[in-house]
Parts: C-alpha cells; sequence; structure tokens
C-alpha cells in the first residue's frame, strides 16, 4: 500500500481530491482500472471523492457563517449582529413635510372656522394623502400623529405635518404564553418601517382595558423596569421581524389571552423619495382623502426650492451590517471617539445624510477646546437647517456624549472646481459636430463629479479628470485642462464684518507682483473715489494686487479702479483669503452668496477637514477643436493640413 | 495465442461475492475492459459528478427514429467516447444492428486491446422496458 502519510488532506476540490485517491492508489496491486473513468472503481472513486467535496463544502460554509467577516448568507450576518446587540435597519418610509390648509371659512360665521380657533380641529393620525411618483403612479402617504389645526394668516392651516410614505396596517395576535414560552408574534410583511411600529396590549379579546396606551419600542434596556411598556424587535431568520416583550424585570411582560394588536407602515422604501418634486403654488400635486382638507403645501427652503419626499430607504444590506455592528458595539451606545459619532450617526441618520467627518475641536482652526465638530452630507440639499441640526446635537448626541464635550453640527464647505477644458479631436473619427463633442464631454464631467467628487475626503486629481474625457468620444485625441476654485459666502449686507474664506490649497504665485489671481462676483460698495459729497454705492469686484494684497475695483469701461486699497490679504501659500470690514451692501440680482474665485498653483485639488469638492456645472467651460487627419507624417515637407 | 495478464483489475460493478475468497468479485483483463466499455456508453449526461462532458449521449438519441443517420451519429459518439476515455482499447469498430421486433438496439463493439493481439468483442443492449 502507498504511504498514507503523504496522501494530502488540504484539498477542497472534486477533481483534486479523486486525484489524491488514484494516487493513493497507485501504491497497490489489487486493482488497476482507476485511471479509467468507465471502470467500476472509477465510479467508486466518484462517489468517495464526492462524499469527501461534500464534507468539506459544508464544514467550509459552516465555519464561515460563523464569523461576521466571512458569512455569505444574509441571515447568519443578522443573527452575528445580534451578539453585537446590532439591530439592522429596516426599509424605511420617505418624509413629506407639509401644510394642510383646511376649508377656508369666515371665524365670525363659519361653524368649522369657529372650530379652528378654538382648537378644536385636528388632523387625525392615519390620514391618507396622494402624490405622484416620477413615473405617474400614485404613491400613498399617511400621517402617524395627531395635528391640532390653527388660525394663520386667515386660513386653517395644520402645518408642520410629516406625511409618511406607504399604507399603515395593523395585525392582532391572542398571546400564548403558556407554558413559560416566549411570545414572539412576526410581522409578515418584507416591506414594514420598523421606526413606524406601535403596539397595543389589550387585556384579551373581551376586555379592551389597555387600549389607550401605545407601548414604544425599545433599543437601550438599561433604562427599563418592570412596568415599562415596551417592546423588542428583532429580524427572524426569513428575513421577517419579530417583535417580542419584556420578561416582567427587563420591560413589562405581557400576560397569557392579551390581545397584541401590531400597527406599522408598509412602505416602498427608496422609491418613495422625491415625491411633491413638481408642487407649485399654482399646481398641488398631494392630495388628501379627507374633505376638509382644502389643498397640500408642500414645504420649500429658504430659497423657495420644493423639499420633496426624503429618507427612504431600503433594508440595509449585508455589508452595510458587517460594517456597522462591530462599530456600533465599539462605541457602545455612547459618543467618545470620532469613530464612535461616526457610529451612532451612522446608525441614527443615515437615512437622511450621504457621509459624515468629526474632527475635535482641538484640530480645529483656531483651536476650540471642549467641542467636537460634526458635519454632514444631507441626502438632500447641502446642508442641513437649523432645527435638524439642533435635533442631532441634543437628541442623538446629546445624551451619549461627555458631558464636558459639546457636539456642534457645523455645515460642509464646498469648493467648487471650474474646469476650463480645451479638446482636440478627430473630425475623422466622428460623426458628432464640435458642440456635440463638447456636450458629450460635459455630460462625462458631471459623471466624473458624481463618480469622484461629492463627498468628504476625496481629491480631484486631474490626470484621471484628463482621462475621463479622453474616453468621452473615441475622436478625442487629447486635451487640456486649466482649473479655478470658487467659494461661496453670505455675507452681511449693509454691516461691516470680517470674514476668512479657506481654499485650503496653494494658490498661483510665481513672482510678486504677478497678475491677479482672485476674481470676485459682483457686489455693491462704496464708491470712495467718488468726489460726490454723498459716496454712492456702485458695482465692485475684488482682486489682488499680485503682493498678497486684497483689493476693491470697480470697472469704467473695461477700466479697473480701485476703490479700495487694501481691504484685507491673501495667502498664496494656505489659499486663505482674509477680509477686513468688508461691507457689501448688495449681490448680484437673486443671490446671496458672494463668490470668490482663485487660480490654484497645482491642478491636483485636495479637500481637507469638512471640505467638499464639487465641479459646478455652471462652471464649466469645453472648447471643442477639430484636428486635420491627413498629415503625411513621413512627408518632412508636408504642409500641416495636407 | 497471447494472452492478457492481468494488466486490468477492477471490482464488479454488481458486488458480487467471489464465492472462494468471499471477498468482493474481481474483472480482470478484457472482460474488465469489456465492463469500462458498457459503463461508458450508458453514461448520461451530468451522470459523472462535476463532469457533465462524459457522456457518449446514447440514451438522448433513443426517442429519435432509427434511421442511418441516426446510426451514424451514434457510431460517431461511441467511436468519439471510447478514443477519448478508453485508451486501452485500439480503434474499434461499431455495429449497431436494429432489432425492430423486439423494440431494441444492439451495439456490439469489435475492439483490440493495446499490446494484445486479439479482437474481442462485446455487445450491449439497449431494450425498452414496458
Amino acid at each position: 500500500m502507498s504511504n498514507t502519510s503523504n496522501t494530502p488532506i488540504d484539498s477542497l476540490e472534486f477533481d483534486q481530491i479523486k486525484t489524491n485517491l488514484k494516487e493513493y492508489l497507485r501504491g497497490q496491486e489489487q486493482f488497476k482500472d482507476y485511471d479509467f473513468e468507465g471502470s467500476a472503481l472509477s465510479i467508486v472513486l466518484d462517489l468517495l471523492a464526492y462524499n469527501t467535496h461534500y464534507q468539506a463544502f459544508y464544514a467550509n460554509m459552516v465555519a464561515n457563517e460563523s464569523f461576521l467577516d466571512s458569512a455569505v448568507m444574509r441571515q447568519s450576518v443578522v443573527s452575528l449582529a445580534k451578539h453585537l446587540n446590532y439591530t439592522p435597519r429596516s426599509r424605511k418610509a420617505s418624509q413629506l413635510v407639509v401644510d394642510v390648509v383646511l376649508t377656508p371659512g369666515n371665524p365670525a360665521t363659519d361653524a368649522f372656522t369657529q372650530s379652528v380657533v378654538q382648537g378644536k380641529k385636528f388632523l387625525e393620525k392615519g390620514s391618507i394623502f396622494r402624490g405622484k411618483d416620477l413615473e405617474g403612479k400614485a404613491v400613498n402617504f399617511v400621517t402617524l400623529d395627531t395635528y391640532k389645526a390653527a388660525r394663520v394668516n386667515g386660513e386653517n392651516i395644520v402645518q408642520n405635518v410629516t406625511l409618511y410614505q406607504g399604507y399603515q396596517k395593523r395585525l392582532s395576535y391572542v398571546a400564548n404564553t403558556q407554558g413559560g414560552t416566549a411570545a414572539r408574534f412576526t410581522i409578515p410583511d418584507l416591506s414594514v418601517d420598523i421606526d413606524t411600529v406601535g403596539v397595543v396590549v389589550q387585556r384579551s379579546q373581551t376586555d379592551s382595558t389597555g387600549t389607550a396606551q401605545i407601548w414604544k419600542r425599545s433599543t437601550d434596556v438599561n433604562k427599563l423596569d418592570s412596568t415599562s411598556t415596551v417592546f423588542f424587535t428583532q429580524q427572524g431568520r426569513d428575513g421577517l421581524w419579530e417583535v417580542y416583550f419584556g420578561d416582567g424585570v427587563v420591560g413589562k411582560a405581557i400576560e397569557n389571552g392579551n390581545l397584541v394588536t401590531i400597527l406599522y407602515v408598509n412602505t416602498n422604501g427608496a422609491a418613495g423619495n422625491g415625491i411633491g418634486f413638481n408642487d407649485t403654488p399654482t399646481k398641488r400635486v398631494i392630495t388628501c382623502s379627507d374633505n376638509t382638507v382644502y389643498e397640500v403645501r408642500v414645504k420649500t427652503d429658504a430659497n423657495g426650492k420644493v423639499l420633496s419626499s426624503f429618507g427612504g430607504q431600503n433594508p440595509e444590506d449585508t455589508e452595510s451590517i458587517r460594517y456597522y455592528a462591530p462599530r456600533n458595539y465599539q462605541a457602545q451606545d455612547r459618543a467618545v471617539t470620532a469613530d464612535d459619532y461616526k457610529a451612532l450617526l451612522g446608525r441614527e441618520y443615515s437615512d437622511r445624510a450621504d457621509a459624515f467627518f468629526i474632527w475635535g475641536g482641538e484640530e480645529n482652526d483656531p483651536p476650540q477646546y471642549g467641542k467636537v465638530y460634526i458635519s454632514i452630507k444631507p441626502k438632500v440639499g447641502s446642508r442641513l437647517s437649523l432645527s435638524e441640526k439642533q435635533a442631532i446635537e441634543k437628541t442623538i448626541l446629546g445624551q451619549r456624549n461627555l458631558v464636558t464635550i459639546t457636539p456642534e453640527v457645523v455645515d460642509p464647505e464646498i469648493l467648487y472646481i471650474n474646469p476650463s477644458v480645451t479638446i482636440y479631436y478627430d473630425e475623422s473619427k466622428t460623426t458628432m459636430n464640435a458642440e456635440g463633442v463638447q456636450s458629450r464631454a460635459s455630460t462625462f464631467i458631471k459623471s466624473f463629479n458624481n463618480s469622484y467628487l461629492g463627498m468628504f475626503e476625496r481629491d480631484f486629481r486631474q490626470s484621471k479628470f484628463s482621462s475621463i474625457i479622453d474616453g468621452s468620444s473615441p475622436a478625442v485625441n487629447s486635451n487640456t485642462v486649466d482649473i479655478t476654485l470658487s467659494k461661496m459666502f453670505e455675507p452681511n449686507l449693509g454691516r461691516a464684518a470680517p470674514y476668512n474664506i479657506k481654499f485650503d490649497n496653494e494658490l498661483l504665485h510665481p513672482i510678486d507682483g504677478y497678475s491677479p489671481i482672485l476674481s470676485s462676483s459682483v457686489f455693491g460698495y462704496q464708491d470712495l473715489t467718488s468726489s460726490a459729497v454723498t459716496k454712492p454705492i456702485v458695482d465692485c469686484y475684488m482682486d489682488d494686487d499680485g503682493y498678497g494684497v486684497v483689493r476693491i475695483y470697480k470697472l469704467d469701461g473695461a477700466n479697473k479702479i480701485v476703490v479700495i486699497k487694501n481691504i484685507g490679504t491673501i495667502d498664496y501659500t494656505t489659499g486663505l483669503v482674509t477680509l477686513r470690514n468688508f461691507k457689501a451692501e448688495y449681490l448680484a440680482d437673486g443671490a446671496t452668496t458672494l463668490s470668490l474665485t482663485v487660480v490654484p498653483k497645482k491642478k491636483d485639488i485636495f479637500g481637507r477637514r469638512n471640505q467638499i469638492l464639487m465641479i459646478d456645472s455652471t462652471g464649466i467651460s469645453v472648447t471643442a477643436i477639430p484636428e486635420k487627419t491627413a498629415i503625411k507624417k513621413n512627408a518632412s515637407d508636408a504642409a500641416f493640413n495636407g | 495465442m497471447a494472452k492478457a495478464t492481468n494488466t486490468s483489475i477492477d471490482l464488479d460493478i454488481n458486488f458480487d461475492r467471489n464465492l472462494l475468497s468471499n471477498d468482493v468479485a474481481l474483472r480482470r483483463d478484457e472482460e474488465a475492459i469489456k465492463r469500462s466499455l458498457r459503463n461508458l456508453i450508458l453514461l448520461r449526461k451530468n451522470e459523472k459528478p462535476f463532469h457533465p462532458e462524459i457522456s457518449s449521449g446514447v440514451q438522448d438519441i433513443l426517442f429519435e427514429l432509427v434511421d442511418p443517420i441516426a446510426v451514424v451519429e451514434l457510431k460517431k459518439r461511441i467511436a468519439n467516447m471510447i478514443r477519448v476515455y478508453e485508451t486501452r482499447v485500439n480503434a474499434a469498430t461499431i455495429d449497431i444492428v436494429d432489432v425492430l421486433d423486439k423494440n431494441e438496439i444492439r451495439i456490439t463493439i469489435h475492439f483490440t486491446i493495446k499490446n494484445v493481439q486479439r479482437l474481442f468483442s462485446t455487445t450491449v443492449a439497449l431494450q425498452r422496458l414496458r
């Protein structure tokens, strides 16, 4: 027989196992036909190899599924995350904030309006609203709270009503806790938003005691006692959510025969986002089935932009669970390190934010000890409202951070990149004209912006950018790129104030006295050069003098006339523009911000701290220049255009 | 006359008992090869674990009409199978007889074994069971 110590046992593949068995048989004389697929011995070897392969695969899978890092099946990942006290996110309903105008009337004569004035009219929870998605399909919304109507500006109105996308559903179970079995109730619906679940526990089917109280979902057992009317949730092996209750020590237990009613919202998740985007004062797109509702107005932001439905999410995927579960455990529901903040916000606020960036006050410029800064890039818009920031500071972080540390949510700083691209293309390789080539390149640039920029800690690399443009069409021979950077700030109009505008990239300054690299959008400034007694306010701009001083000038035709010789400084090394006592009187029509533009020294641009680099679609300039193709490269005297 | 001297030793796929030794019966030399040929001919696609390609395809064409084209196709498949997977056998001649009365196809393979100067033959009958 062969030396069995040489028989390898590390093979997992069927063919390799069979080869090993054949090698083993080569060392004996009893059988010789193992090498021939038709032989009976080959069939026996097939069976042996198959069985070995099967067992090896099974053992491998069992081992894989036992660890969070290697588990493949969702149910395994969810189960392992359970050990880390992590509950995966369910599907989340998109939210839409609206003002609901009720039937108008005269408060002196109309009984309905009088009820509103007296505070007796309510928009009940469970009210159904309808909108349409981008494809024109009807989408349902529902209220989960009761709102009181009020008389505001001559209207009967319910303000700031939060609508949840989906249908509210109801399930009832009779609890059976006989034999000491814990009562668990499955919600047989994969589209449930678990955050909207409310439970009512009635004493029995015939005794309605308890119907007035809604039991709340608990995520923190530290605050519970034997009377806490809470329930817990977990995801079962089949992906369905289960509701269960306390044991009478941690959380109130339910009794045998209790009637458990579960209310929840069945939602479309992310598909419910963006509804209401086309709402206008003349054409309302959200309707309500309640006949006392006169009009539903979708809210707008300070700039008049419609705030369509947002925050809808599909269930948390396996990779996200794998990422957040250990971090959540590491944070222990406390915000101490920057990673803790990130994990907590990732769990609590990821439905509304694309990205977070956190840094300690000691790292701030200037340092602010005792603070931690959180910069959030929201999914909708470029900044959070004041109320949203306060909610994060107090509700999510305030209860979990160190008492001596104050969290402060700050807006991300957007640094706009304005590329000026010249494309040289071969006319013979495309049917497009120059405008077509330009248009296609612009589309690719926007795509580059979405793929490579728009997040914290992302940099602009000119070579990647150029290669994207080269790839925009087979006809593109080459391209050149020039870059400028822009930053917006909101000046206090009519009030002198200092401003620091950080570009955080080295600026172009080859020699002292170099031509200006700073420019600005138009703003109104007092013309100190005027000989008039009352100095007029005129259109002005900013630039630098090439020696690090920022000036304000006005235009007389094409000539610059300096109005203020020194309004601040520009540091070409750090990219910091400092304005002292800057007092703009007005901005360009419709603008709320003043734009400063500089030329960077390098074409690779770096985003630092809470800076987000973006290509402003209005700042893209593309020029396509056709090249002649008939250049005779082997003829030295050939004319360039052949 | 040359005689094969136990160049092939295989298990009997029926796992019969050897009456003398009480061990599993063995097949030797040409008997082992004949069994091997029979097994190869009867192999269906996917029957061999992880090797679905090892199949003569004979059983795939059983429900075709047995016309001259089908017979040629069958011969080609069997010959190819033997050439690839039964390398102990030299070029074989294959006869296929359609026994209409019995609803049967009889496949006879005439072959020589390498290094053995003798012609062997084996017959596999494919017959409907009901």
